[in-house]
């Protein structure tokens, strides 16, 4: 699809003027709306800056500009998961996934409150933080992402975790020290990367990680290793992955730089001996490594737990608005959210927040809540210049029922040159993305 | 003549024997299509069973890849704010008629939808004013925190360079 119409970088001085008068015009409108809030005017209050909350708070701003809006936020900044693979082996710096909240503050008039929420008060409905301060609200939504159970693998913890055993599925420091790990393996050495049950954060992404660390030590370390210890059969794009690795990494040979342990083989981890440098899986095999990092197993967000929003791990959700099924008034979004058959990305937790805020702004104008339609469209890569797409949509099948999937994951196309072009649109995803969620 | 049969018949022996090495080592994935879920019968049945989602909604779905109100102008993906309705409806309709391995994103994309969906999405975005939403110091003030630093810019990046002044 083209568009014949000019581009930024095209426009004149006099298009350029014009467009930030427009700009300007914009944040006037909602500037002004926020010093104007009644005193009788609602309040959105959402727990969590991630993904899911910052584009419910954008998108409640577009439908409603009368309403309050409050995110509770400990950090400054945020760092989108999607690109932190490329910042683990370089192919991208950190500040190209780091974003501030100061458009969603003054473009959108939110108020962000830098502290932790702890507790819910449903009869009174207040949130309260860990400075002891009630903050009421008439809708609350809840986005504060997964939990991840370091301790489900015997032998690991959070301790270790932000130590020498990084799982880095969460932008942290222990995403620094993955990276500084894979940049100085020893020559020869062997990383072990152990992937989990689902669900799980953005499935494709362990082995997005291993494809990436392959690549990147083929270049710098090509007597190296990449062992995937999996704790499944299959995985999502195995239509894919394992074609790049036969032809990029010699897969499936007695040569290969990587190689794939599926659960029936021996390739569930049950046990890090942190001492000796090595996993032990379910059939007693032990693997040693120079690197181990092993992606936990996930639960929802101890938020949840602590305030009741939980059943079996996971927070129960009616999907027509993401209305929590055990308290009124509290809408959940995102990883920690029971929602299978949709897959936990970031992607979808945007399209959750946008049903969310829809259904609430309809119910405070007395009208009839629409129908919820999902996609999750995502773009992985393989490779520097290879990248793969796939297409899942989720239809509304009725109250109390869970949503209908229809998925395509197109193999390897004919024409390689497909995917040196899906892979410039990957990082063009990102790109708009970021700005999607928080410009 | 006899000796092309004779070649033939030690083809067929050499096929024989290697089979069974070849039987024994299978590579285990399948270079296919994936295709799962409800069929598209099933999705349009149930796309009828229910009011339609709102233009707003159908429209925002699309946002994480067009950007806000399709109002993102990538240097791959393109614009879809002011996109004349009717090039809108006549470019979905070529996706999902044609065979979708013949487009890099969008042929998988556009299957699922309804005609009154692809309708209602054309008209929203047909209104949309074709220029970019995000302004360009959207995100200038950002402080790479301490503990992060060693993993700024790196020669391995493939960020398009800025041209630097001096």
């Amino acid at each position: 699809m083209t568009n014949s119409r000019a581009r930024p970088h095209d426009l004149s001085r006099r298009d350029v003027l014009k467009f930030l008068g427009a700009a300007a015009l914009t944040t006037g409108l909602l500037t002004a709306s926020k010093k104007a809030f009644a005193k009788d005017a609602r309040h959105l209050v959402i727990v969590g800056g991630g993904i899911g909350g910052s584009a419910a708070a954008k998108y409640m701003r577009l439908l409603n500009p009368d309403v309050k809006i409050t995110i509770i936020e400990p950090d400054d900044l945020y760092m989108f998961c999607p690109g932190s693979n490329e910042v683990i082996v370089g192919w991208a710096g950190i500040e190209e996934i780091t974003v501030s909240y100061t458009t969603l503050k003054n473009r959108y008039a939110i108020n962000f409150v830098k502290d932790r929420a702890t507790a819910i008060d449903f009869d009174k409905k207040s949130v309260r933080l860990a400075n002891g301060d009630p903050i009421r609200y008439d809708k609350l939504i809840v986005s504060p992402g997964p939990q991840f159970v370091y301790e489900a693998i015997e032998g690991y913890n959070k301790d270790l975790a932000y130590g020498e055993f990084p799982a880095a599925w969460h932008v942290s420091p222990q995403t620094i020290t993955l990276r500084r790990q894979i940049h100085q393996l020893k020559p020869g050495g062997t990383v072990i990367i152990s992937s989990p049950e689902y669900p799980y954060r953005c499935p494709p992404a362990p082995y997005e990680r291993a494809s990436f660390i392959c690549g990147f030590l083929k270049e710098r370390n090509p007597t190296a290793k990449v062992i995937i210890l999996d704790s499944k059969d299959s995985f999502i794009f195995d239509n894919n992955y394992p074609f790049y690795w036969q032809k990029e990494f010699g897969f499936g040979t007695d040569k290969a730089m990587i190689e794939w342990i599926g659960r029936s083989d021996g390739g569930r981890v049950v046990k890090l001996d942190a001492e000796n440098h090595a996993v032990i899986t379910e059939n007693g095999q032990v693997h040693h490594g120079d690197v181990i990092n092993i992606v936990p197993p996930h639960k929802a967000h101890r938020f949840c737990f602590d305030n009741d929003l939980v059943e079996n791990d996971w927070c129960p959700v009616e999907f027509k608005n993401f209305e929590s099924k055990r308290h009124k008034d509290v809408h959940i979004i995102g990883d920690s959210v029971d929602g299978d058959p949709m897959p936990k990305t970031g992607y979808l937790a945007s399209n959750q927040a946008r049903i969310t805020v829809q259904a609430i702004n309809d119910e405070w104008h007395d009208r009839p809540i629409g129908t919820p339609f999902l996609i999750n469209d995502c773009v992985a890569m393989a490779g520097k210049n290879w990248g793969m797409s796939l297409m899942e949509t989720f239809r509304y099948a009725g109250e109390g029922k869970r949503l209908e999937e229809r998925y395509i994951i197109p193999g390897p196309a004919k024409n390689p040159a497909k995917h040196l072009v899906l892979k410039n649109v990957a990082k063009n995803w990102q790109r708009t993305f970021h700005k999607d969620i928080f410009s | 003549m006899t000796n092309f049969f004779l070649k033939l018949f030690w083809m067929g022996a050499l096929a024989a024997l290697c089979t069974p090495t070849l039987a024994a080592q299978p590579f285990r994935f399948k270079p296919d299509d994936q295709i799962g879920g409800m069929s598209l019968e099933e999705n349009f049945a149930l796309a009828k069973k229910f009011p339609k989602p709102s233009a707003w909604l159908q429209a925002s779905t699309c946002a994480a890849c067009h950007g806000t109100y399709g109002r993102e102008f990538g240097d791959i993906i393109p614009p879809l704010a002011g996109m004349p309705r009717q090039k809108f409806i006549d470019k979905m309709h070529e996706y999902q008629k044609s065979d979708w391995h013949n487009f890099i994103v969008m042929g998988i994309v556009a299957e699922p939808f309804t005609e009154e969906e692809i309708r209602d999405m054309g008209a929203f975005f047909e209104k949309q004013p074709p220029e970019e939403w995000t302004p360009p110091d959207w995100n200038s003030d950002v402080v790479i925190p301490e503990w992060a630093r060693e993993a700024m810019e790196h020669p391995h990046s493939d960020k398009p360079k800025e041209r630097r002044h001096d």
